[in-house]
């Protein structure tokens, strides 16, 4: 598991990209948002997977 | 007769046997629309003069012995997310605040083929996702509904309409329904067809309904699928008591002490009356569903909003926009690896069913929120739409201030009847049969 620091700067980086996209006035406003996402891509990537684990859709009754 | 307090089944028993007629039931809840709308907001465009012609033909056909099956008649409610032939549908967004489809949605079409009259489009938060409608909560005019079928679980509950559609992606079917006291479904994913109601997200939009009971879920189902009626032999559909697997670990960490409390409480009672309710362990991967579900809606939003967002970006409200301006960001493996972790938790959320009918949770972590600002937290929900199976709330209780408590169900894939029956228990079982006083 990576550590809070890590994190933190994942989470920095994100939203530098994003400043630098849409300006920083506009990014406080979007920041929740913004901050849920990135701390969610940051988590998921903590998971450890297997190479034959292939993505999947929801269960489809199709 | 009340007759807006009736539950859709009893109406379609009252049509076929030729004691009340379809235009007599419109006009009684256009009355009614009319006195609380102004202080529920359910509805974005009420469509009088389609209903009417409708429920006027309908009318001819019940006159002539004619019957289209248990709708025949019935007035519904329909998100306006969903596309209405000829009818605004707006997606809560100014985008779209003009824009009227020239065909019907899949949902809609099937219900006006089973005799349903669409009374109109009920408000939905912003493309449905999280920044809110207008619409009110009719236990408390100071709470939201929840969302984002906000306007279709406020309508049924106030009794504007004895059912009405919705869409869940995360969690916005079970949790307005479960904060307005009514019965809410999400069925399978693509179970009921989604062409032309408007995307949020692909692979995690499912169409449910809000309804007052079961019975009346287990009826709306079957005439969009051509499932059959689990209650049709009687009330439980099933002789002996279900074997409902109870969650606790994160439901319990994470629901309020209002919450928490009042889903024991229905538990004991489902357990005093003969049900057997046995703890299963959540898996690992429960600990990232969260997240991958985020990453998942964030990357696919994007995906549908791309040319809007680079044209009109301003046109969205701070929710939404973030939420697309965040999945700009994800890189591609992210969404992949939100993907294959859904894979994983698809087989151990198989497992946790293997020995019992349905999984059972509280609705939602709280009652309904005070204030409009929110439509509260649909983290109770997710997981079951992020892996596509089939839930039901069904209201339990109310809160010492008067708030709806609900239970949710998850079942197995495609098993919606095992899921109706269960529900159908739990209803019996707890009996709440309170409906909100009028606010005007």
């Amino acid at each position: 598991m990576k550590g809070r620091s890590e994190k933190d700067e994942f989470i920095e980086s994100f939203l530098k990209q994003a400043s630098n996209r849409w300006g920083r006035p506009e990014v406080e406003e979007m920041k929740t948002s913004l901050r849920r996402t990135a701390e969610a891509a940051w988590k998921i990537r903590g998971v450890g997977l297997d190479p034959y684990e292939e993505p999947s859709g929801t269960v489809s009754s199709r | 007769m009340d007759l807006h307090r009736l539950s859709l089944s009893e109406l379609s028993r009252l049509i076929h046997a030729g004691e009340i007629s379809p235009v007599q039931l419109l006009e009684d809840l256009l009355r009614r629309i009319e006195r609380l709308e102004p202080a529920i907001e359910a509805w974005v465009t009420l469509d009088r003069k389609g209903a009417s012609a409708a429920a006027g033909r309908l009318a001819d056909e019940a006159e002539a012995g004619r019957f289209r099956g248990p709708l025949h008649g019935i007035p519904v409610g329909v998100k306006d997310i969903f596309y209405t032939e000829g009818l605004r549908t707006t997606m809560g967004s100014p985008i779209f605040s003009g824009f009227v489809p020239s065909s019907d949605a899949d949902v809609v079409q099937r219900l006006r083929k089973a005799g349903a009259v669409i009374l109109g489009k009920t408000e939905t938060t912003e493309f449905a996702s999280s920044d809110p409608a207008p619409t009110r909560n009719p236990w408390s005019l100071e709470h939201t509904p929840g969302g984002s079928s906000s306007g279709s679980a406020a309508a049924v509950s106030s009794g504007m309409c004895p059912a009405a559609f919705g869409t869940q992606t995360g969690g916005s079917v079970i949790r307005p329904a479960a904060f307005c006291g009514v019965v809410g479904m999400k069925p399978t994913y693509d179970l009921i067809s989604r062409r032309g109601v408007y995307p949020l997200s692909w692979t995690l939009d499912h169409v449910g309904f809000f309804t007052r009971t079961v019975e009346d879920s287990a009826i709306m189902l079957g005439a969009l699928t051509g499932m059959g009626n689990p209650f049709s032999d009687g009330p439980h559909g099933e002789s002996e008591p279900p074997k409902l697997g109870l969650l606790r670990g994160y439901f319990q960490e994470n629901a309020h002490e209002d919450a928490w409390r009042g889903f024991e409480e229905a538990v004991e009672r489902l357990g005093d009356a003969g049900v057997v309710v046995v703890e299963i362990l959540l898996p690992d991967s429960f600990d990232v569903v969260h997240a991958a579900h985020r990453v998942i809606m964030a990357s696919e939003a994007t995906s549908v909003h791309e040319e809007n967002f680079r044209d009109r970006r301003m046109d969205y409200r701070v929710n939404i926009r973030g939420l697309i301006a965040s999945g700009l960001l994800v890189p591609a493996s992210d969404y992949i690896r939100a993907r294959r972790i859904r894979s994983r938790f698809i087989g151990e959320a198989a497992a946790m069913l293997k020995d019992v009918s349905s999984l059972l949770t509280p609705s939602a972590p709280t009652p309904a929120l005070r204030g409009l600002g929110s439509t509260g937290n649909p983290a109770f929900n997710a997981p079951w739409s992020f892996v596509g199976f089939p839930s039901i709330t069904v209201p339990s209780g109310l809160t010492v201030d008067g708030l709806p408590l609900g239970i949710q169900l998850v079942g197995s894939p495609l098993h919606e009847d095992k899921l109706l029956a269960d529900a159908g228990w739990c209803e019996e079982v707890l009996g709440f049969q309170k409906t909100p006083r009028d606010p005007i």
